[in-house]
């Protein structure tokens, strides 16, 4: 049976969706100081803008286009990902970097009632996902990579053993030749690959190297052509059904790190660690038990995973039987691995639940925040980031550890890198007033005082809060904050909301030596206890 | 090994420490700075340069004294009536020595330990991973150093979670250092949280309410924190930022050590020109008070 093989030209592939606007759209591409046009859509191309035309022109062509920076990182993303769905058709789909996909579909095209049907279909089915694409048949993939590009729309499909006619009347291009090679055929006025058939294989081979024969027999199916089909991506689930209801725990507990331990094998497989998974016990008669598991960084190993799932599982309510139990990781990252030295290589095969190797200190800690979270709560677990604010109490933001996967300390740097400042020197961090002036606690709310001050501005003389009242050794202020106006607008001016007034902070000493800080509000006056050097 | 190496300065201690020597090393700071001393005092003094830093696998208790008025340094205190505080603190409204556990936690030597080489601490650059757990000793993020500028702030909802937020963190060999709210924990707990640092190789620091001050313990160290009047430049009427917060810190019990009558205290306080944690040259007096309680508490 002889393979033939689909091509597909991806064009409007930066857009994602078609330009519904009605703008044409390029893709622009900078290449030494220069703004290039590197692809164009249908519209743009029959305004004659062509691939290579400086940016500016055809800005001067087109009406408001649309421009989009080509992105080549993005562009393999997307062709793996049409690779992936392409798998529909058949289960060879191979990449073809930049911008081809070439399908075996030998032997599945009778599924689909025959090789037009079929083409129709993959048209169609490219057309609904907003793809502009060039689909064409041949007998070789190299000559249907050639036809996608260069053929005459009525010649995209050809049929078994007209290789060669189909070949002849295209340019030379097609054959994908090497620069030097297509250089040297060009000078000699050689423009379609008939006329190089016609030179004679023994002379070609002598003036132009053995590359361009195996390009030719290639095209004509008589040479092998290298693809790298893709993996089929199955879903990261598994998982298990019991014969009848259970109510036994163990049984329960057992199955469920069965599929832990099986899905741990299937993220280790494609060197990933999931950071988000579910399992799920479906129970008789009742909707089923989702247990959700967020961690801080992506893990594949399930001894850790179990530990953390251990005792949600056991308090399981299991009604009248769990029928079966699934995993499922729903965010994946990748697992950033270490090598393990040679006696634990025999062990690091990840299905079992030892750990596959000693883990890092760096793993430990995320382990310790992942149970952490689990077991308190993620909003218990936090971490502090800066805020640009000059609020004492708006400086600092505390955020779950969940939801900040990289605001943790950087791991041990390597042994070869220079040692790095600080991670968190953010700019505003300089402008920030030296530590000493700031508190080491700061009371959530602020607690209110009562104050007596011989003069309204001056320094405090006795001070009153909590259960305590006495003299103040010593007064230091008062430093002026003031609020930020902008937050809130009231229809009578710029004056901040209740609590977000500016203050009077002063630093003072009370009788039991204990500092504080203490404040006064600009709007009315209230005192109130901020912080405290303790 | 021994926390207290000079043998000539402590004879005593080789015989007391005998073969667990090595379970009861909890600072660092005593053994490595002193020459041959041959008196109590001297040894005392030698030593108030130098702050004795805690080692990991280690946990140690912080209180807080905030019970006693500065200004009245003859309240009525005899060595066998040690505690009549003035204004009691009630259990709830303590303060937790945040700035002290901070520069522990932080690991850098003090700026006066200067004779300590450098290449010590190799470690010192990176930031130190350290969990606070509980609300109480939460830090404010301007005032700590550089150092501590990614905490991991824990809040566990009552004791027993807390217990196990402490215990899990110490057991934790990527942790650098725990600072707990350790108010509420009995004998059992920081027995708990001692095995779970020696296991670990963490450092734990428990702030504790001074009115837990005789509570059972396993730690490795008790310590008391007891504020100090400023320098004679701040009156009611001070306008500079001349001056700063400091602290008589003192060595309540110590594993392994025999309790000795006001040995160990060193005065410190925050410097005001970089914020950091100094110890002052000359221990300092202390209050009164404070002196003759200290005098009881440690016979006992």
């Amino acid at each position: 049976m002889t393979p033939a093989i689909d091509l597909l030209r991806l064009k409007d592939k930066h857009a994602g969706a078609p330009p519904a606007d009605g703008r044409p759209v390029i893709i622009a591409v900078t290449a030494s100081n220069r703004r290039l046009v590197h692809d164009r859509c249908r519209r743009a191309e029959r305004s004659g803008v062509q691939p290579g035309m400086p940016l500016a022109q055809a800005l001067a062509v087109l009406r408001a286009p649309r421009v989009v920076e080509r992105v080549p990182r993005r562009e393999r993303a997307l062709l793996r990902a049409l690779a992936q769905r392409m798998l529909r058709f058949s289960p060879v789909v191979a990449p073809e970097p930049p911008d081809a996909l070439l399908v075996d579909i030998a032997g599945c095209e009778h599924l689909f009632g025959g090789e037009a049907p079929m083409l129709a279909r993959v048209r169609a089915q490219l057309a609904r996902w907003g793809l502009t694409a060039r689909v064409s048949v041949a007998p070789s993939p190299a000559l249907a990579w050639a036809l996608a590009r260069f053929a005459h729309d009525a010649h995209l499909a050809c049929p078994n053993g007209q290789a060669a006619a189909a070949l002849a009347p295209l340019p030379l291009a097609a054959l994908r030749l090497e620069p030097k090679a297509h250089q040297a055929l060009a000078e000699l006025r050689v423009e379609r690959v008939e006329q190089l058939v016609a030179l004679g294989r023994t002379g070609v081979a002598r003036r132009f190297g053995l590359q361009v024969l195996l390009r030719l027999d290639q095209a004509l199916g008589l040479a092998h052509h290298w693809t790298e089909a893709i993996v089929p991506e199955r879903p990261l689930r598994c998982a298990v059904d019991f014969e009848g209801p259970t109510t036994r725990t163990e049984t329960v507990q057992a199955a469920a790190r069965a599929m832990l331990c099986d899905l741990c094998a299937q993220l280790l497989a494609r060197g990933l660690g999931a950071s988000e998974l579910t399992m799920s016990f479906a129970r008789c008669d009742l909707e089923p038990v989702e247990l959700g598991l967020t961690l801080t960084r992506p893990s594949a190993a399930p001894a850790h995973l179990w530990r953390l799932l251990r005792d949600r599982v056991a308090s399981l309510h299991m009604g009248f039987g769990v029928e079966g139990v699934r995993a499922r990781a729903f965010r994946t990252a990748p697992l950033r691995t270490r090598q393990g030295t040679l006696e634990q290589g025999d062990r690091a095969n990840g299905t079992t639940d030892e750990p596959t190797c000693e883990p890092t200190r760096n793993q430990r800690w995320h382990e310790l925040l992942d149970a952490l979270a689990t077991r308190l709560g993620p909003a218990r677990v936090c971490t502090l980031e800066r805020h640009d604010s000059h609020d004492p109490a708006r400086c600092v933001r505390r955020r779950s550890v969940l939801d900040a996967p990289d605001a943790h300390p950087a791991p041990h740097p390597a042994p070869h890198a220079t040692p790095h400042p600080a991670p968190h020197a953010t700019p505003h961090l300089a402008s920030c007033p030296a530590r000493q002036h700031r508190p080491s606690q700061l009371f959530e709310p602020a607690l209110p005082a009562q104050v007596i001050a011989a003069t309204p501005d001056g320094p405090i003389h006795v001070l009153r809060w909590r259960d305590h009242a006495g003299p103040v050794l010593t007064c230091v202020g008062p430093e002026r904050i003031e609020g930020e106006w902008w937050r809130v607008a009231t229809p009578h001016g710029l004056r901040a909301a209740d609590g977000q007034s500016g203050h009077d902070y002063f630093k003072i000493q009370d009788d039991r030596g204990v500092w504080l800080w203490v404040s006064r509000a600009l709007d009315d006056g209230r005192w109130s206890v901020r912080g405290a050097w303790a | 090994m021994n926390p207290y190496t000079d043998s000539t300065a402590r004879p005593d201690l080789e015989a007391l420490l005998g073969s667990t020597a090595a379970s009861f090393q909890a600072f660092e700071g005593l053994a490595a700075s002193h020459s041959n001393t041959t008196h109590a005092h001297t040894y005392r003094t030698s030593h108030a340069h130098t702050f004795p830093r805690p080692t990991p696998g280690s946990v140690h208790e912080w209180l807080l004294d905030t019970n006693h008025t500065l200004t009245s340094p003859t309240s009525p205190t005899t060595p066998t009536t040690p505690t009549t505080p003035t204004t009691p603190t009630t259990s709830n409204n303590w303060l937790a020595p945040i700035t002290m556990l901070a520069w522990l936690a932080a690991g850098t030597p003090s700026s006066t330990s200067s004779t300590r080489p450098s290449s010590a601490r190799p470690s010192s650059t990176r930031p130190r991973r350290v969990l606070w757990i509980g609300r109480r000793v939460w830090p404010y993020l301007p005032a700590l150093p550089r150092a501590l500028h990614a905490p991991i702030l824990v809040d566990p909802p009552d004791l027993r979670q807390r217990i196990w937020a402490i215990d899990a963190a110490l057991r934790c060999p990527g942790v650098d250092a725990v600072v707990a709210d350790a108010s509420g924990l009995d004998l059992t707990a920081t027995r708990r949280a001692q095995l779970a640092a020696a296991a670990g190789r963490t450092i734990g620091l428990l702030a504790r309410p001074i009115s837990e001050l005789r509570a059972l313990s396993a730690a490795c160290s008790r310590w008391r924190l007891t504020p100090t009047t400023s320098t004679s430049t701040c009156s009611p009427t001070t306008t500079t930022t001349d001056c700063a917060p400091g602290w008589h810190a003192e060595l309540l019990r110590c594993k392994g050590v025999r309790p000795t009558q006001g040995a160990h205290r060193w005065r410190v306080r925050i410097d005001h020109e970089t914020g950091d944690v100094r110890v002052a040259d000359d221990p300092g007096d202390r209050p009164v008070e404070a002196q003759g309680q200290a005098r009881g508490r440690t016979a006992g």
